[in-house]
């Protein structure tokens, strides 16, 4: 059996307008009926996504994933009480219920005097910038498991070592939302995705290792190509194999930029309004404070272009801007929503809903490779595993593979070796952040440097 | 059976104007001569949840999410398409975006769709309604003043209580007709505490698939928090974790967290079936130490990881996975099991209606040995005895996996002495399995709080053991 070719086109190019005047007619009438009903305050969010993925596995098209969706969240404030109600679908009956639910909700609350919409600011209310992330494409399931197959392909040609590509992938989706309060705030918000990811396992006399990557994008002109991202899974798949353990030391350890990614997510978790006031962070009462080397500097952007975080406003509808959150090492914000602010009687930083785009800044030129070169004795950690990592005492404890690094050269793979440390002593002591910036996520990093780790193997 | 059929026709089915007959019609619109199945899942499931956090509840949420998961397959070919509400336009839809992948040649036969009877491993109740509004808040409070009064340098207490209620109406070209009725609850404690400069937290939680009323009653809620707190308290004077190879002892309970990944998640019939999973083709092997028998158990009556039925409509058994250290079974939904001509085993579960099933587990643990707790202790001249966990992961394809500890301690000559913090424990599947040397006899589950994500999508499971010495694990603390 095969796809057929002529399946259904994605026609994203039309969609925008008159899905934003349904959801902003569902958001209105919804506040009309809050208000109705007695609310004090209410805030409306809805966004319907579409979406397409194809998956191809041994030259063939495998699973083929198709859904149109929507969300809707409606919060109420009463005199400082608070209920949320969440639905799923576009209908009146879901959307009255879930207002009727948040009502009777925050009737069983208690009152919290920094509850409440986020007070209007008066910003200069200029033209919000073109952010380049609604870039429709006509794209075709057929051409997506086509994607796929590439991606598939490339990288089970790469070694003969590659046996199986464990799956490929192509999606073309879109996401359209709205979001009104009773403050008379409305914003818009739309944005196109294009995914291509691929997974492959190697195998030689010692066992087996998988490799996969990804990329994701709004502009699909911009996709890298799908043999390129198939390659580079295989790639990966293939240096992993032969890994050897290493004895217990402490010494340098090298974090690629997607391991760095989800070291820098833990410094945003525990600056974030829920965790400084619930005092679990260790970073509680360090604002101002310097945590890290003064060659340190962490940016929210909101407005990269085709960037996947970009927004013209926070979840309390305030207007986004380009604020510095690490500033020559020393800590200048937390990332806090209206409430947050309010509690800890600071002012809010607009993070309401988390965080746009954060650019953790090269420390120079250095590229991974002259990273690399720098290590004398030291593990470049390419994968991490599990949950160890403490908000409240710092302390940081996973799983680790990669490659072991002597006189500035690779000598083998390595896995199944723990890396600790308290992220306080790690903080403080990086040494160098590589230009080799990932820009898939909100967190845009180059690989760091961290001066020294306890390996345990 | 009455029950559960009755209550999903009521929410699903005869308000939106649908009945069996046109469920029949959207499974007949999939099916054709080429394809092995086609199947459609309807799903109503309510959440209500409140926290405490510093002493108030802040807020609370409800959340109805209500649709539909239609799914065509085809030898390994896969077709699946899902919407929100149950309108027959957007079913019809469904149907024909799930089917688009295939051509369908050939008549259909709409299927005679009869509901068989099966064991049920819990009541239909709506945990929801079970309690009122004002004793879920009295709870919340309960637990904060409880975890408070056990010490001053306790400063924060942050509480939540969610419960769930779910109704599903599974449908398929086979015949298949199964309702099932899915309560659910959870209660989750954080305690934080501060002294000296120095921060802390422990955690503690439970739950299950009964009536929230009677566990409330039990006490045992409140004993979450005096639960919590005693860790936070523990861990505010623990010493750093050493790093370096030495003999654990993993605690009963929860810390079965260890078996689900270190041969769980490998004995997931998609892993085996695309040879991905170190256990591919090891049937009949030995793979762990002789004494070591471990089981997945869906059918244990109101347990958080059991399911009466799957979301496939088979319904769950007790699957042994291990047998005397021998690999015996594995996990299989209808799609694994039909492409390696085996029969389900009822571990085809999904998040919700937005997700393909796959193969999941239920309740996963190893049965008990005779060793005494302490007669395990005493064994170890030098030490880590991890008593609770933050978790795990495991990488199926070269066996390695972790799980974080955060409580844990020294043993020292046969003794346990000081609390440790940032201790990950790491192995691989196998290796660590053959090295389990005493089996404890005190079997227990985990009290009702682990979800298990596999490819995105989170399932409600349950893990258990009893007290396991295991030689020779990586222990990944600071100290060198």
């Amino acid at each position: 059996m095969t796809a057929n070719a002529d399946m259904v086109i994605e026609r994203t190019s039309d969609a925008m307008p008159q899905e934003t005047a349904d959801l902003e007619a569902f958001c209105l009438s919804g506040l009309a009926r809050a208000r109705r009903a007695g609310a004090g305050q209410a805030d409306i969010a809805i966004e319907t996504k579409v979406r397409t993925e194809a998956g191809a596995r041994d030259g063939e098209p495998e699973t083929l994933t198709r859904s149109r969706t929507t969300d809707v969240v409606v919060t109420i404030h009463d005199a400082g009480r608070k209920g949320i109600g969440r639905a799923h679908g576009l209908s009146p009956t879901a959307i009255e219920q879930a207002i009727d639910k948040a009502i009777a909700v925050a009737r069983y609350t208690q009152p919290d005097a920094a509850n409440g919409l986020a007070e209007p600011q008066d910003d200069i209310a200029g033209a919000l910038p073109d952010l380049g992330i609604w870039q429709p494409a006509e794209i075709s399931a057929a051409e997506l498991f086509v994607l796929a197959q590439r991606a598939e392909t490339a990288g089970l040609a790469v070694d003969s070592r590659i046996r199986r590509c464990e799956g490929a992938s192509a999606s073309a989706a879109w996401r359209i939302s709205v979001h009104a309060n009773s403050n008379g705030f409305v914003g818009h918000a739309a944005a196109t995705s294009y995914e291509v990811s691929a997974s492959f396992i190697a195998h030689d006399d010692d066992g087996q290792q998988s490799g996969s990557n990804f990329d994701t994008v709004c502009d699909l002109n911009r996709l890298t190509a799908p043999g390129a991202i198939g390659e580079e899974a295989a790639k990966r798949a293939i240096e992993r194999l032969a890994p050897r353990t290493i004895s217990t030391r402490v010494c340098p350890i090298l974090f690629t930029p997607e391991v760095a990614g989800r070291f820098w997510r833990n410094l945003i978790d525990v600056i974030s309004g829920p965790a400084i006031c619930a005092g679990n962070s260790f970073l509680a009462g360090q604002l101002g404070e310097r945590i890290m080397p003064d060659f340190v500097q962490i940016d929210e952007q909101p407005h990269i272009r085709h960037a996947l975080g970009s927004c013209h406003h926070d979840r309390d509808g305030l207007l986004k801007r380009a604020s510095p959150i690490i500033s020559d090492g020393r800590l200048v914000r937390y990332l806090l929503d209206s409430y947050a602010g309010r509690r800890l009687q600071l002012a809010g930083t607009r993070n309401a809903g988390g965080i746009s785009n954060v650019v953790v800044a090269s420390t120079g030129a250095d590229s991974f490779a002259e990273m690399v070169a720098r290590i004398d004795e030291g593990l470049i950690v390419s994968a991490i595993m599990g949950h160890g990592f403490d908000a409240a005492s710092g302390d940081y404890s996973v799983g680790a593979s990669g490659f072991w690094v002597e006189r500035g050269e690779i000598v083998h793979a390595v896995d199944g070796v723990t890396i600790a440390a308290r992220s306080q002593d790690m903080l403080a002591g990086i040494l160098a952040i590589g230009n080799d910036q990932d820009v898939r996520g909100r967190i845009r990093t180059g690989s760091t440097l961290f001066g020294e780790m306890t390996v345990g193997g | 059976m009455e029950n559960h059929l009755q209550a999903a026709s009521n929410a699903l089915l005869s308000p939106h104007d649908l009945d069996i007959d046109r469920i029949g019609a959207l499974v007949e619109r999939m099916s054709g001569p080429a394809i092995d199945h086609a199947d459609i899942y309807l799903q109503d499931c309510r959440t209500e949840s409140w926290t405490i956090d510093d002493g108030l509840v802040r807020s609370g949420s409800y959340a109805a999410e209500c649709g539909a998961g239609l799914r065509v397959l085809s030898g390994e070919k896969t077709g699946f398409a899902y919407c929100d509400g149950f309108a027959f336009a957007d079913l019809i839809d469904a149907a024909d975006n799930a089917r688009a992948m295939f051509r369908l040649p050939g008549e259909a036969a709409r299927p005679s769709l009869a509901a068989r009877d099966f064991p049920r491993a819990y009541d239909p109740i709506d945990p929801v309604a079970d309690i009122t509004q004002q004793a879920k808040i009295a709870l919340l409070e309960a637990i904060d003043a409880t975890a408070r009064a056990c010490d001053p340098r306790i400063r924060n207490v942050q509480a939540t209580l969610s419960l769930m209620s779910e109704i599903v109406l599974i449908a398929a070209s086979d015949g298949t007709l199964a309702a099932d009725v899915r309560p659910l609850f959870r209660i989750w404690v954080n305690v934080s505490a501060q002294s000296n400069g120095r921060r802390s937290s422990g955690s503690s939680g439970g739950g299950g698939r009964s009536s929230p009323a009677l566990y409330i009653a039990s006490g045992e809620a409140v004993d979450l928090a005096k639960d919590a707190a005693a860790r936070a308290l523990i861990n505010l004077e623990a010493i750093p974790a050493p790093a370096g190879i030495m003999d654990v002892v993993v605690g009963s309970g929860w810390p079965g967290v260890l078996l689900h990944e270190a041969v769980g998640h490998g004995l997931e019939g998609d892993f085996i079936r695309k040879q991905s999973s170190i256990f591919s083709g090891r049937e009949g092997q030995r793979v762990a130490a002789p004494g070591v028998t471990i089981v997945d158990n869906g059918t244990l009556p109101g347990k958080r990881g059991s399911l009466s039925v799957d979301d496939e409509g088979t319904p769950t058994g007790c699957t042994t996975l291990i047998e005397d250290g021998m690999l015996t079974g594995m996990m299989l939904d209808r799609k694994n099991a039909h492409l390696t001509g085996r029969r389900p085993t009822g571990n085809g579960r999904r998040e919700s209606y937005r997700h393909l099933p796959m193969p999941r587990m239920t309740n996963t643990y190893m049965l008990a040995g005779t060793t005494p707790q302490e007669e395990i202790i005493r064994s170890v001249r030098s030490g880590i005895y991890a008593r609770y966990f933050a978790g795990g992961q495991v990488d199926t394809t070269s066996g390695k996996f972790v799980f974080s500890a955060n409580e844990a301690y020294l043993i020292e000559d046969g003794r346990i002495t000081a609390p440790i913090n940032g201790a990950t424990l790491a192995g691989a599947g196998e290796e660590v399995l053959k090295r389990v040397s005493m089996i404890g006899d005190d079997l227990a589950l985990d009290r009702g709080i682990a979800t298990c994500g596999k490819s995105g999508q989170s399932v409600p499971v349950g893990v258990g053991q009893p007290t396991l010495r295991i030689n020779s694990m990586i222990v990944g603390g600071t100290r060198a």
